[in-house]
């Protein structure tokens, strides 16, 4: 008994080379076998999902594509479920960003990728109005007027000549705003588009600012939340479709599992050297 | 409204000609004595900065209403300066380090290399996507075009890859740094570790599904599945936690506000001295 007890001890200081080949092999070994676990989808996944389901067909969606390629490993497959939705239900859309240049890029992208299964063709059905920087009081001007604020689209084509920009010059054109981001650019949108014109608001965010998010969703100042790779995964299992979120979710879910059995060994092997007997061996 | 200048040549010269009076502005701001110096920059930051609160307390439609349009487009400019100033700061750091050729130059060199290749290919695939379209046999890279084949290859094949690898070194950095803090020494690291253990579980199919699903939704002890657990905790413990920091975190952003309207923070106009 004490040789195991010995044993166990020794897991209270494991070196960091074999944690970091642990998380490897747990992040890689559930993609390349290709493991599935089912998903069931969480409130706040379920109420963003109905507020695209709610956008009514002569209004479009705001897509703010606020990350850069840094966190596009969450917030990528949440803004590929939303566009597949939008696509699926024949919406129209408008990209633009607020902090990040990458993300506009990213966004058309994807709703470039998405949009060839869908026959979706860019001018008609959705447009990208590019990076906009200037915070709040810019988003605000947007608001009130989308043509002044953004002459053109990023590729200098005038908005007069967008079809689909035709019938969007405010923000009562504007059904829905879909914020995907990992940093804490959502006061902005709070601030103008929820307080001054009643759009109402999802995010996509990165995991770790998912506790700052909830506050305002018991304020019912945002309607809904992808939170993180799991609020991917959720969308899509709402979509019914086996995207890059549910091949991710469990990569990263038996990386938790790995972080748990982690902390309680180091937890047991600490405790068994505290024991009194530990400590005569 | 605003017309888009259309005509490249006329769009290039007036971006010459805005960076040449900025640049004459602030060799002029330059040439004053510092303390002049400093009263004009803390003049200008008391009303630019009681702009905002003015136009939004004095009620209706205001006399500093019509000129919300143009602070906005103030603002959207000073932002986009500091693109200007990051690239001029990152060409100066790597070109002093490639014309001393220090032990960073080899990294300075890839620095220019990726940096005028992304720019090239950038510039080209969105502004003129066609050119030397008839060169490269259409069969060879597929429904794209060639630019637009290349930006992507670079984009998301080597910066969009590059970045999140970066950014995914962090999952080991966390993993080993949880493993080796998470030691329960006192009562509120147990508490810490039992809210992380049932909010991870609670993320991930592994808690929601094996550990806690056989649990009927209908059942009086519906609340010890782990996405329960983990909603109320979130809603009800962290929530209010939140706003209450959150609400702090504004107060003192006003406060921070007013000290630098009235310049009584110094630290931006005199250069932390």
């Amino acid at each position: 008994m004490d040789d195991f007890a010995r044993w166990l001890v020794r897991f209270q200081d494991i070196d960091r080379r074999y944690i970091y080949l642990a998380v490897a092999a747990a992040l890689t070994l559930p993609i390349v076998l290709q493991l599935r676990m089912p998903q069931i989808p969480t409130p706040p996944t379920q109420a963003a999902f109905k507020a695209v389901e709610n956008v009514p067909d002569e209004k479009v969606v705001l897509i703010a594509a606020d990350f850069d390629t840094g966190t596009v490993g969450e917030n990528g497959p949440q803004l590929r479920a939303v566009l597949e939705h939008l696509m699926r239900r024949k919406k129209k859309f408008v990209i633009l960003s607020l902090i990040a240049p990458q993300g506009v890029t990213i966004a058309e992208l994807y709703a470039r990728t998405i949009g060839e299964k869908h026959g979706y063709k860019y001018g008609r059905d959705y447009v990208n109005l590019g990076y906009l920087p200037g915070g709040a009081p810019t988003l605000e001007r947007m608001g009130r007027s989308v043509w002044e604020t953004f002459p053109t689209d990023t590729k200098r084509i005038p908005l007069s000549e967008l079809p689909m920009m035709r019938q969007v010059r405010s923000a009562q054109d504007i059904s829905l705003v879909a914020i995907f981001t990992g940093s804490g650019v959502l006061p902005a949108y709070v601030q103008t588009f929820w307080a001054q014109f009643k759009v109402p608001l999802i995010e996509g965010c990165t995991g770790i600012i998912v506790p700052e998010l909830f506050p305002y969703m018991e304020a019912k100042q945002l309607v809904g939340i992808l939170p993180g790779l799991k609020g991917a995964a959720e969308y899509e299992a709402l979509l019914q479709q086996n995207g890059l979120g549910m091949r991710g979710m469990v990569a990263q879910s038996v990386a938790h599992a790995l972080v748990i059995i982690l902390i309680l060994l180091g937890n047991l092997g600490m405790w068994l050297s505290r024991r009194p007997s530990a400590q005569r061996l | 409204m605003l017309e888009p200048v259309r005509n490249l040549w006329v769009s290039g010269l007036l971006v010459v000609g805005a960076i040449l009076v900025s640049v004459a502005i602030l060799a002029f701001l330059h040439q004053l004595a510092p303390s002049l110096r400093h009263r004009v920059i803390a003049v200008l930051t008391f009303f630019a900065g009681l702009y905002f609160p003015l136009e939004f307390f004095i009620p209706y439609h205001n006399f500093l209403t019509p000129w919300r349009n143009s602070v906005a487009d103030f603002l959207r400019l000073m932002a986009a300066f500091t693109f200007g100033l990051g690239i001029i700061n990152l060409l100066i750091i790597h070109g002093r380090h490639l014309l001393r050729w220090t032990s960073n130059a080899p990294f300075s060199l890839a620095f220019f290399s990726g940096f005028l290749l992304m720019l090239v290919i950038g510039l080209i695939s969105h502004y003129k996507p066609t050119l030397w379209a008839q060169a490269v046999p259409k069969e060879a890279i597929g429904t794209v075009g060639f630019w637009d084949a290349a930006f992507r290859l670079f984009f998301e094949g080597a910066l969009q890859s590059l970045n999140a690898t970066i950014f995914a070194l962090l999952a080991f950095f966390i993993v080993s740094a949880a493993y080796r803090a998470f030691r329960i020494r006192t009562l509120e690291a147990g508490l810490l570790m039992a809210t992380a253990i049932v909010v991870m579980l609670a993320n991930v199919p592994i808690g929601q599904q094996w550990l806690t699903g056989w649990i009927p939704e209908q059942s009086p002890l519906a609340w010890l599945r782990l996405e329960k657990l983990s909603h109320w905790l979130q809603t009800q413990v962290n929530a209010p936690t939140m706003r209450a920091i959150v609400f702090g975190l504004w107060v003192g952003s006003l406060a921070m506000a007013v000290r630098i309207i009235l310049s009584l923070e110094r630290t931006f106009t005199v250069g932390g001295q």
